[in-house]
């Protein structure tokens, strides 16, 4: 197939108002561009981040830090781990949540820490009400924030509270806790940054509510269309017999580039504007659609995510079928596929 | 500087590739084994493990489509042949005829189109007959004109037919035994119209292994190269072969009976797994806790310590389950859960 046969699209336009929305929100933004941007690529992700007013990127870790150092990104970094290659002079800071984190963000050439602090139900981090650990906790790193983190069942006021009693403490240095969900909820102005990954790039919080307008659309091709007979099956272990006479059409994208293999027979695609039904199981590269009454081609577009608004198939869909976080889904989308940006 | 050895990271172990695929290619023999690598090796890399199989004799590799196709070509040199199937007439064709690329042709337009790029020689061509799976492949009442189609275009010099092949569903040992039979009608119909190719292909892993039947001159392997056995079994002891790729990370904290491991859903690890599997780690099992977007947790057991080894799958040395166990803990096969692994996570080769 060619290069453009599986295509995930990055519209930059809702990227950019989805990051202005949330900036709007708080003091400050720390975009969350770490594991490869969401998986929709790293470099143009933080790009646009910091272009739309992010005030600080934040990274998995020293390695997509120096990336995005050795391409002219120039924003303030937060490395969320203190791991990867040593490199000096890059100007990172790394989050650290014991002695043994700041000292290995320290030798692997971060400027300073943002301390992590558990601020319910974490497991990383130190506890806010011991101000001796928190003394201690940096061993010596220079801190330059707080970083609280809270798990999903801490109430979000309780949170807050933790890390305004933790920033007593610390005095006088910048702080940031909460992400998506804790400003949609309201919460989060008083702080200086907010911290916020999936809404900028529209994908559902764990429940599938929505957190902005969808900015990725993932796309396969058409490869072959042909008859299919009544009671005959389709792809491995026939999970799909068809029911009568009809058109099928082979479609490029499988579960190695993030397609699960569990869609088969429960999802959808969109060819020539109409949804059409994911039959058999996903394969590795292909997977096969019952066509219908639609017309289609050899080379026309199918469309395997996109914005629910437009009638795509969502992330929504395929979490509540593989059971897991919409986010999870994004960022399994795989390296052949290629990215393309777009306004 | 020397950097240490990345925290996370995924090792694949040659020696036991080397075996496998000895144990592989003395199984199908006589028939030739094609060492499918397409998606990067199943996330092994073909930069390593292509050059190791042709210089260990292997002559056939599977690559998908022209892409990797000529990606291939120019790991092995001119006399490997490299097969891609997955095609379609907008494709560049003329790059694959130039680059000596065997086009597996399932489709009337892709035959013309694959025609229309010969130049001096002819292009070599694997028509595919579709026996059931209705994937690509030429439907059983158009193969009389495809073959056809195909003997005149030989008998003008455009193309070579070098093969004829299949695909079986694996749905039960009654819907392959019908897809054989259908295969055999369509090699009495191509010898019919004078095509009698060199290659016959139809298996992949597991029928190649337990059918004999299944394997004419050529079988088509991946999964059990890398060592991943079908979920349900037979497994790896049965067969003869071991995992290659561990993945593997260190504890970066213990906290309240947890091990904390740096690797998450993000990273590929099913987090519908949680509670249902185990990692190794010396010799022992931990069950695993809690998978999250980039972290996941494990009991203890009171022996984790900060910085030890665990290992999420792997062939079982330090007691970790294999990635099919892996897969069947989720309901699905092994080969989802290795090419799924982030491909930001470093290979170690050993």
């Amino acid at each position: 197939m060619t290069a453009d046969s599986r295509r995930l699209s990055v519209d930059l336009d809702r990227l950019t108002a989805n990051v202005r929305r949330y900036r709007a929100a708080a003091r400050g933004l720390v975009a969350r561009v770490d594991h490869d941007g969401f998986g929709l690529g790293l470099l143009a992700v933080a790009r646009a981040c910091a272009a739309a007013g992010a005030d600080m990127l934040a990274v998995a870790d020293l390695d997509e830090a120096a990336r995005l150092r050795e391409h002219g990104v120039e924003t303030p970094l937060l490395a969320l781990r203190p791991v990867g290659a040593v490199r000096r002079g890059a100007r990172v800071h790394a989050a650290a949540g014991s002695p043994h984190e700041a000292a290995a963000a320290v030798s692997r050439g971060a400027e300073a820490v943002h301390l992590v602090v558990d601020c319910g139900g974490a497991v990383r981090g130190v506890r806010p009400q011991d101000a001796g650990e928190l003394a201690h906790a940096a061993d010596g790193a220079p801190v330059a924030a707080l970083m609280g983190v809270a798990d999903a069942s801490t109430p979000r006021t309780r949170a807050s509270a933790a890390l305004a009693a933790a920033a007593e403490i610390a005095g006088g240095i910048p702080r940031h806790l909460h992400g998506t969900a804790g400003v949609l909820a309201g919460h989060g102005a008083d702080d200086d940054y907010v911290r916020v990954g999936r809404g900028l790039y529209g994908i559902p919080l764990p429940d599938r509510s929505p957190t902005g307008s969808p900015v990725a659309r993932l796309t396969g091709r058409v490869v072959t269309v042909k008859r299919i007979r009544a009671g005959e099956g389709v792809s491995y272990g026939y999970i799909y017999r068809a029911p009568a006479d009809g058109w099928i059409a082979l479609v490029t994208g499988g579960y190695a580039d993030g397609v699960p293999r569990s869609l088969g027979n429960r999802a959808c695609a969109v060819v020539n504007g109409r949804r059409v039904r994911i039959i058999g199981r996903v394969a590795m590269d292909v997977l096969v659609v019952d066509l219908g009454d639609v017309t289609a081609r050899p080379g026309d577009e199918a469309v395997l995510l996109g914005d629910p608004g437009n009638g795509e198939p969502s992330v929504s869909e395929w979490a509540a079928i593989t059971g897991s976080d919409p986010v999870a889904v994004m960022a399994a989308i795989g390296p052949r596929v290629v990215r393309s940006y777009a306004r | 500087m020397t950097q240490p050895e990345p925290l996370t990271h995924a090792r694949i172990d040659l020696r036991r590739f080397d075996r496998n695929l000895a144990v592989v290619r003395g199984r199908v023999a006589p028939a030739e084994t094609m060492f499918v690598v397409k998606n990067d090796a199943y996330a092994h890399g073909v930069d390593v493990l292509v050059p190791r199989a042709a210089r260990a004799g292997i002559r056939w590799f599977g690559a998908l489509d022209v892409e990797t196709a000529l990606r291939l070509r120019a790991l092995v040199g001119g006399s490997a042949r490299v097969f891609a199937w997955l095609l379609s007439a907008r494709d560049d064709l003329g790059a694959a005829t130039e680059g000596g690329i065997d086009l597996g042709v399932g489709d009337r337009a892709v035959l013309e189109a694959a025609a229309s790029a010969a130049t001096d020689r002819p292009v070599r061509v694997h028509l595919k007959i579709d026996t059931g799976l209705n994937r690509n492949g030429v439907r059983a009442e158009q193969w009389p004109f495809f073959v056809a189609r195909a003997a005149q275009l030989q008998s003008e010099g455009r193309i070579r037919v070098e093969g004829i092949w299949s695909h079986i569903s694996e749905a039960s040992d009654r819907d392959d035994d019908d897809a054989r039979r259908l295969f055999d009608e369509s090699l009495v119909a191509a010898e019919g119209v004078g095509l009698a190719p060199e290659y016959r292909h139809l298996a992949a892993s597991a029928a190649s292994f337990l059918r004999p039947e299944f394997r004419y001159d050529m079988v088509r392997i991946g999964a059990f190269v890398y060592g991943i056995s079908p979920s349900g079994g037979p497994h790896e002891p049965e067969l003869g072969i071991t995992p290659v790729m561990s993945l593997r990370t260190r504890v970066v904290e213990v906290r309240s009976g947890e091990a904390i491991l740096p690797i998450g859903a993000w990273h590929g690890v099913p987090s519908a797994a949680a509670g249902l599997v185990p990692v190794g780690a010396g010799g022992r099992r931990h069950t695993v806790v809690r998978i999250e977007r980039d972290w996941m947790s494990v009991n203890a057991g009171g022996l984790l310590r900060q910085d030890d080894e665990v290992v999420l799958f792997g062939p079982g040395d330090d007691g970790e389950p294999t990635a099919t166990e892996w897969a069947e803990a989720v309901g699905t096969i092994g080969e989802e859960i290795v090419v799924n692994v982030d491909r930001r996570i470093p290979r170690i080769y050993r």
